[in-house]
């Protein structure tokens, strides 16, 4: 029932860039590459050092697709019940699949995004097929992690308007708390930032499984775990207190 | 198996968003961390109290009561988009229907794509979806707008859709609030027609203010009253009961009400609504004549700035019906030039029957600030049934006066009526 719903929701997306005009393909993939192109001209101006052999653009452009991934994951639930507040008043739908309505749109987005990243990284860079996977199976374990504490936050945002606020301040600055752009450094202070900063856990590990590097899997592992937690919590409690929110959104 | 079974269910409404998010606080808190706290800051009203039904596959429930009663709510609360206070609420199958026309329709998208869209949630197959598009189109006879986008509909549009959206994919549990008296009277009948071939195959609640179609639709009935179960049985006797208990009773007691507030705002303030208001809760007529049934005395419109008094009375005469009105304007120099006078007469389910109205006045019909006479209808040709009539005054387009007047009920003769009312005629056979 609930991929039914994704799957509308997919379609309706494609239909409403239809819409936008005759060329809508062409901006269908040059507006969601456009972003990664920019941070690119950021590896390519060579403002920034070269970091554990990998080209800068390469180093940037793999940074910046998991960032985006990582950080709509975590901010878009809240949104979504706003953006899908007529939905709320219909029962067939679940609450867990209005808290995740805007994955199929954005996904579209970042999977274009996804895609052209892997373009130019498998272009520039030899990748073994086990590099590919170990990348996949992190990406879509911090995929997990953020889209469940998103959920959560979502449902704590509407008791607490300015959580949801204060996550969208902080995660403006976390893009340079992540290794997103650059890397941090080898300073002890921010040792334990690389620990509890589940972007940099995913995000890090993530780039260095694509390029062949050591992944820390304990620390993945770690998270990952926590994000099975949040799930299955969610799993459990999300239908318990489904119809105060459907009442508070009314 | 489908059913819905209420047990001592309470619903609070908080009164504001900061009572609305303790409210929802006190939820995540009890059902995420299993922490109780004391309802804290939540001011509420309570829209339902311990109702408590059972329904099965193939029954049909009316909902009867005045406005605010808590039909409503208990619908929603049914329909799961509001959750109860207290009680349990067992409800098995598809909730589907029309709480609010055209709710649940994106506007965005075209009427086919939203029907598609909620055939898909619903798991529908792909090759069912496509006749169920068809049956809808057909239904809703909304032609080549099926296609367009649901935002350009019309509201009578939307209400089409949604209706049939709600008759045609497989709800177990129907829901209707006032919903079958959308579009125009052809479109009306049809709804009526699917609604009774579809009650036996589902559960059927209804709400209504009509109560013609809660005794031709349901066979249970429920009489709310201020979110109380007054009354539970057979539609027929709740109707009787709704109508001989609650909603002539409550019109004086409403009044009453009404009084007391208005003398609080007295006390504040302007000495012209003073005497209207006084005077206004006493000043309609119950006429000797037994045959006018009830009084309505709530005012939906006073401008108590032009009018200060009024007394308006109805009586039955044989076939016909007899107004007579005593109205005093605040000012003895009023400009009457643009006042027009009409008595509109509604049936129970709110559709005029038909109005008489006067556009113009001669000046020497309206003198200083008494305003008085009498409007004669010699056959007013309704056919059985209950009526309301309203008194309504207007200068120029600007209402001043709009009231309920009375409720009055016209008996059979036993002689089969057809259409909305008779007119007089003569048959001349050769």
């Amino acid at each position: 029932m609930r991929l039914a719903f994704y799957k509308q929701q997919a379609l309706n997306y494609c239909h409403k860039q239809k819409e936008q005009g005759g060329i809508w393909w062409f901006w269908f993939f040059v507006i969601p590459i456009s972003s990664l192109l920019a941070y690119m001209l950021l590896g390519y101006l060579k403002i920034l050092p070269e970091q554990e052999g990998i080209p800068r653009h390469l180093y940037i452009i793999t940074g910046v697709t998991l960032w985006l991934l990582f950080s709509d994951s975590v901010l878009m639930p809240y949104k979504s019940i706003n953006q899908y507040k007529s939905y709320f008043t219909r029962r067939e739908i679940p609450l867990g699949g209005l808290l995740t309505a805007w994955i199929p749109e954005r996904l579209i987005t970042l999977g274009i995004q996804l895609l052209f990243c892997l373009f130019i990284v498998l272009g520039a860079w030899p990748i073994e097929l086990y590099s590919l996977l170990i990348f996949s199976l992190i990406t879509i374990a911090g995929f997990l992690f953020f889209n469940a504490v998103g959920s959560l936050l979502a449902v704590f945002g509407l008791l607490f308007p300015s959580l949801s606020k204060l996550i969208e301040t902080l995660n403006r600055f976390m893009i340079f708390m992540s290794a997103a752009i650059f890397p941090l450094p080898d300073a002890e202070e921010v040792e334990l930032l690389k620990i509890i900063n589940p972007y940099y856990v995913f995000l890090d590990n993530g780039r260095s499984a694509l390029f062949g590097f050591d992944v820390n899997m304990l620390h993945v592992a770690a998270w990952f775990g926590l994000a099975l937690f949040f799930m299955m919590f969610l799993y459990l409690r999300l239908p318990k207190i489904e119809s105060s929110v459907r009442e508070f959104l009314q | 198996m489908t059913r819905v079974a209420l047990k001592g269910v309470t619903k609070r409404y908080p009164v504001n968003t900061v009572s609305k998010r303790a409210k929802l606080k006190k939820a995540v808190l009890n059902e995420w961390f299993g922490i109780k706290r004391k309802e804290q800051n939540v001011k509420s009203r309570e829209a339902i109290a311990g109702v408590t039904f059972s329904l099965s596959k193939g029954e049909s429930l009316a909902l009867i009561g005045r406005n605010g009663a808590g039909k409503s709510t208990l619908l929603k609360v049914i329909s799961g988009t509001l959750s109860q206070d207290e009680g349990k609420v067992d409800v098995v199958g598809r909730v589907g229907g029309l709480i609010e026309l055209g709710a649940g329709l994106d506007k965005t998208k075209t009427g086919r794509a939203n029907v598609v869209e909620r055939a898909a949630v619903l798991g529908i197959p792909n090759e069912k979806v496509v006749l169920f598009q068809e049956e809808i189109e057909q239904f809703s006879e909304l032609g080549e707008q099926f296609d367009e986008p649901v935002s350009t509909y019309s509201s009578g549009m939307k209400a089409r859709l949604g209706f049939a959206i709600s008759v045609t994919l497989p709800f177990d549990i129907m829901i209707c609030d006032e919903a079958l008296s959308v579009g125009d009277a052809k479109f009306s009948a049809k709804c009526l027609a699917k609604v009774s071939e579809l009650k036996k195959e589902r559960i059927f609640l209804f709400v209504s203010h009509s109560m013609t179609m809660v005794q031709r639709f349901c066979e249970k009935g429920i009489v709310l009253d201020k979110g109380h179960v007054a009354f539970m049985g057979v539609a027929r006797d709740a109707v009787a009961y709704y109508e001989n208990n609650i909603l002539y009773l409550k019109n004086s007691v409403h009044s009453e009400e009404k009084k007391g507030s208005s003398s609080e705002q007295d006390k504040e303030g302007n000495p012209s609504l003073v005497r209207s208001k006084e005077k206004s809760s006493s000043s309609v007529r119950h006429k000797g004549d037994d045959k006018v049934v009830k009084s309505f005395l709530d005012p939906l419109i006073v401008n108590n700035e032009k009018v200060v008094n009024w007394d308006v009375g109805l009586k039955k005469s044989g076939g016909g019906l007899v107004f007579d009105w005593d109205i005093v304007f605040a000012d003895a120099f009023y400009d009457h030039s643009q006042l027009r006078m009409g008595f509109p007469i509604f049936s129970d389910d709110g559709q005029m029957m038909f109005s008489c109205t006067k556009e113009r006045f001669k000046p020497q019909e309206v003198l200083g600030s008494d305003f008085s006479g009498k409007l004669i209808i010699p056959s007013h040709g309704l056919h059985p049934g209950n009526y309301y009539c309203v008194v309504a005054l207007y200068d120029g387009i600007e209402p001043i006066l709009r009231q309920l007047i009375c409720e009055f009920k016209v008996g059979s003769d036993g002689v089969p009526k057809f259409g909305l009312y008779n007119v007089d005629s003569k048959w001349i056979l050769n």
